[in-house]
């Protein structure tokens, strides 16, 4: 690898391990004085974990970080930050209600706090790289793009040497992303140091002088940004995921089971699905693939019925179910929601659990009135073996399960009514490999018994794995559709995740 | 342990108030259960808080925090006198268009709230609390103009009840009313409830609102339903209270009532049993410390002192419960470990 200068802050053969997963795999990298790295690869690809085992947050399970070539052990970010190393995490850590000089006072060690002197010495580092920054206005007043150069001129006011940003782009429009990367190249020439996390091809092209990439916590490219093009990176990032195909059944219809028209969604007064429209067959798997973020909780909350669309329709067999998440369930709609605690019920029973949907009905009641207790046992025990819910005990109460058992449990609620139209956000995340192994034979179960099933996921291999056809959402919008019968397209691919096709963005 | 704790304050209090602790129980129990008069006090004094409680439980259950009970009680009061006093009638339909009268008023004085929470988000703890204080106030505005007494008096009170619009007593030479087999009719009924499908719905709605929705509750409804049978529970018990004890509407028909009728709620664990059991504590409390102010130098607003300090015992045994079962709660447990599952997630 090509070196100008010594690195002033580096990693060698750093892995990290949260639980069973392995997020970072012996993996180095080098941040040199002067110098632009970006840190690129997809979701989960371990670029975030290693900015912050730079930063001193997350202490490695084994490997060292190296500070002007000699070890250093980073016990938290008050270490990190004493040695001069700043980082800017992605969804802003400064205090809404504080103005910056406020905040900036509050990481300041000392007795005695001055409020000029620290307006001075923000407004010193403002002026040094050409910013014009707001430092006594409370910083929830401005806007994003102000938010977040008043985090970096914090940092260089305390002296940081090296300047460590976490995905600073994802909420910025056009304008202010390139003016960042002003201010990052400006920053860089003035002698800084910058890691710059990002899953952006463009910024990658446009700002860094070096670019590491990352797959599934691995180290796949370090070397110069010059001599590459967006494609070659985005292939870098996906890398070839044409692979580990199961056996899919043969789609025996054209009978459009799930159609989801021109639907528009905002949440919290934020516009976050623009018009999107696709349509899933009987017996299809349709993966909703793209960088994660506000909008994938909000595409399968509105899928469900839960979330109330702006406009547009969600129609399971011809009943327009949106909005109407009780209209959903007996239209047949099945629903595995992201954050499993949603869906299963910590204080109930397995069986109560299991059996929630049929709770109250004729069959499952006496005198039609009060719930029959040995019934709903019964059905909760046929469904908890059926998926395997371990330990099959339907009196547990279900909050006691393992993370991949309530998970089972809750895949077997859903899934026990053959339903007509599936939609599961992350089935499998955070499971180990055979509770991953059995959600996914469920949902190509049920997708042969006639369903059809959306699944939502941030892990592309996940879906390449389980979809007959795959959708990327990016900027609001579906940015590619590929038929995963056919060879895929890495290049065409990585672009569509990378948000770079042609879209005109708001 | 708690109920322990809770004795020791009290003999402690009492030996501070100069009497012989063992003196001021006898008095006590003497005070509740010592003859047939007292012990019908102590259910004519339950009776009002069971119906009140058993009316919140659902809406607590369901994550509703309605502590509007007190003003729909003097509303309901108000209505049922209006009505009693204005439509001619007898025998048992002026007893039945009474307890409507009330219910309705009751359930009126929660509607405001019920659609505010309900459409608007408007937090229901400080809509209901403070239509509290509007509804003391209509009533006193009331019991000086279209409602007060033809006789010449300087407390304002509405005009007596007509005797067919009184409530049966069920024992002579006591005020043993015939609205405690209200409260056994709702016991049952609330008892039923929380055995069927609807009763475990609202349970969930408090919890996981998404999947009570998908089970066909939705959030509205959840809200308003809750709040309106809290609002005719506590309308229903504000007529009694004339019906069966005062026969006159005066100012002091509330008394606290609704307030105390939530805390026997959450001390009878929004249970049914539990809450009849709590109410029946409370009322021997109330009439025994009477008793207790007869015997002894005690005086009888120590039992005020007892339920502010059986519900603190409740609320910490409660919350120490919470915080020892982990397994109940997982996602804000720890959420920087969830963020960091998020990222590692391949």
């Amino acid at each position: 690898m090509p070196q100008s200068a010594h690195p002033l802050l580096s990693a060698q053969a750093v892995t990290k391990r949260f639980g069973a997963v392995t997020a970072l795999s012996d993996v180095a990298v080098e941040l040199t004085a002067g110098q632009v790295r970006a840190i690129v690869g997809e979701n989960g690809a371990g670029k975030s974990t290693l900015a912050k085992i730079l930063a001193g947050i997350h202490p490695p399970d084994s490997g060292t970080v190296l500070w002007n070539g000699e070890p250093v052990t980073l016990s938290d970010r008050r270490a990190a930050r004493d040695l001069g190393i700043a980082f800017v995490p992605q969804n802003l850590s400064f205090i809404g209600t504080l103005t910056l000089v406020e905040n900036h006072m509050l990481a300041q060690t000392g007795w005695r706090l001055d409020r000029d002197a620290t307006r001075a010495a923000l407004q010193a580092a403002a002026a040094e790289v050409a910013l014009d920054i707001e430092t006594d206005r409370p910083i929830e007043t401005l806007g994003l793009a102000q938010r977040q150069l008043g985090e970096i001129v914090s940092a260089i006011a305390a002296g940081s040497k090296v300047l460590l940003l976490d995905e600073p782009t994802s909420a910025l429009g056009p304008r202010e992303i390139e003016a960042l990367i002003a201010t990052m190249r400006m920053l860089a020439e003035k002698g800084q140091a910058i890691g710059l996390v990002t899953h952006r091809i463009e910024e990658v092209m446009q700002g860094a002088d070096t670019v590491t990439v990352l797959r599934g916590g691995e180290l796949v490219f370090d070397g110069e940004t010059a001599g590459l093009d967006g494609d070659s990176i985005a292939r870098l990032m996906v890398g070839d995921r044409n692979r580990d195909r199961v056996e899919l059944g043969e789609i025996q219809t054209d009978w459009k089971r799930l159609m989801v028209d021109h639907l528009r969604v905002e949440r919290d007064g934020q516009m976050l699905i623009e018009d999107i429209g696709f349509t899933v067959r009987q017996g299809e798997i349709l993966g909703v693939a793209g960088v994660s973020g506000p909008m994938q909780p909000a595409l399968a909350e509105a899928l469900a019925g839960l979330l109330v669309p702006v406009s547009g329709s969600v129609k399971v067999d011809g009943v327009n179910i949106a909005g109407l998440p009780a209209r959903a369930r007996k239209a047949g709609l099945a629903y595995v929601p992201e954050d499993r605690t949603r869906g299963v019920v910590g204080g109930l029973s397995t069986a109560e659990n299991a059996s929630l949907f049929r709770i109250g009905q004729r069959a499952m009641s006496r005198f039609g009135l009060l719930r029959d207790r040995q019934a709903e046992t019964k059905l909760g025990a046929d469904i908890i073996r059926r998926f395997d819910v371990r330990p099959p005990d339907p009196s547990l109460h279900a909050g006691g399960l393992s993370g991949g058992n309530q998970q089972k449990l809750l895949v077997g609620r859903e899934l026990n009514d053959d339903p007509a139209v599936v939609i599961a956000h992350g089935p499998a995340k955070g499971l180990d490999l055979s509770a991953a192994a059995a959600i996914r034979t469920a949902l190509v179960d049920v997708a042969a018994k006639g369903a059809a099933v959306v699944v939502i996921s941030a892990d592309l291999d996940e879906l390449m794995e389980i979809c007959h056809r795959l959708v990327v959402l990016a900027g609001r919008r579906i940015s590619g559709v590929f038929d995963l019968a056919e060879p895929l397209d890495m290049g065409r691919l990585g672009q569509a995740m990378a948000d770079a096709a042609p879209l005109e963005t708001a | 342990m708690a109920l322990g704790f809770v004795l020791v304050i009290v003999v402690a209090l009492i030996w501070l108030a100069g009497a012989n602790p063992l003196h001021a129980f006898s008095g006590l129990i003497q005070g509740t259960l010592g003859d047939s008069y007292v012990i019908a006090e102590t259910l004519v004094t339950a009776a009002p808080l069971a119906i009140v409680a058993l009316g919140v439980m659902p809406a607590l259950r369901a994550g509703v925090f309605t502590i509007g009970s007190e003003g729909q009680l003097v509303i309901g009061a108000m209505v049922s006198t209006a009505v009693t006093l204005s439509f001619p009638g007898s025998g048992p339909e002026k007893l039945a268009i009474g307890i409507l009268a009330g219910m309705a008023g009751g359930m009126l004085w929660a509607l405001l709230p019920a659609l505010l929470r309900a459409y608007l988000h408007v937090n229901e703890i400080l809509s209901t609390l403070l239509l509290n204080y509007i509804a003391g106030h209509l009533l006193l505005m009331m019991l000086n103009g279209p409602l007060k007494a033809n006789a010449q008096i300087a407390t304002p009170r509405s005009d007596p009840w007509p005797a067919e619009a009184h409530l049966p007593y069920l024992l002579d030479g006591t005020r043993l009313h015939a609205g405690v087999l209200l409260v056994l009719a709702l016991l049952v009924a609330a008892m039923i409830w929380t055995r069927t499908a609807s009763g475990l719905r609202y349970r969930l709605h408090a919890s996981h609102p998404e999947l009570s929705s998908r089970l066909g509750l939705s959030e509205p409804r959840a809200v308003i339903t809750t709040m309106l049978v809290a609002g005719a529970a506590a309308g229903a018990a504000g007529w009694m209270q004339v019906s069966g004890l005062t026969h006159t509407l005066y100012p002091s028909v509330g008394g606290g009532l609704g307030f105390t009728g939530i805390l026997v709620a959450l001390l009878g664990g929004l249970n049914p049993v539990g809450i009849v059991a709590a109410a029946l504590v409370l009322g021997a409390l109330d009439t025994g410390a009477q008793g207790m102010q007869i015997g002894t130098s005690v005086p009888a607003s120590i039992a005020e002192v007892i339920q502010g300090l059986l519900l603190l015992a409740v609320a910490l045994v409660v919350a120490g419960r919470s915080l020892k079962s982990p397994g109940s709660k997982q996602s804000p447990a720890k959420p920087e470990q969830a963020a960091q599952m998020k990222e590692a997630t391949p």
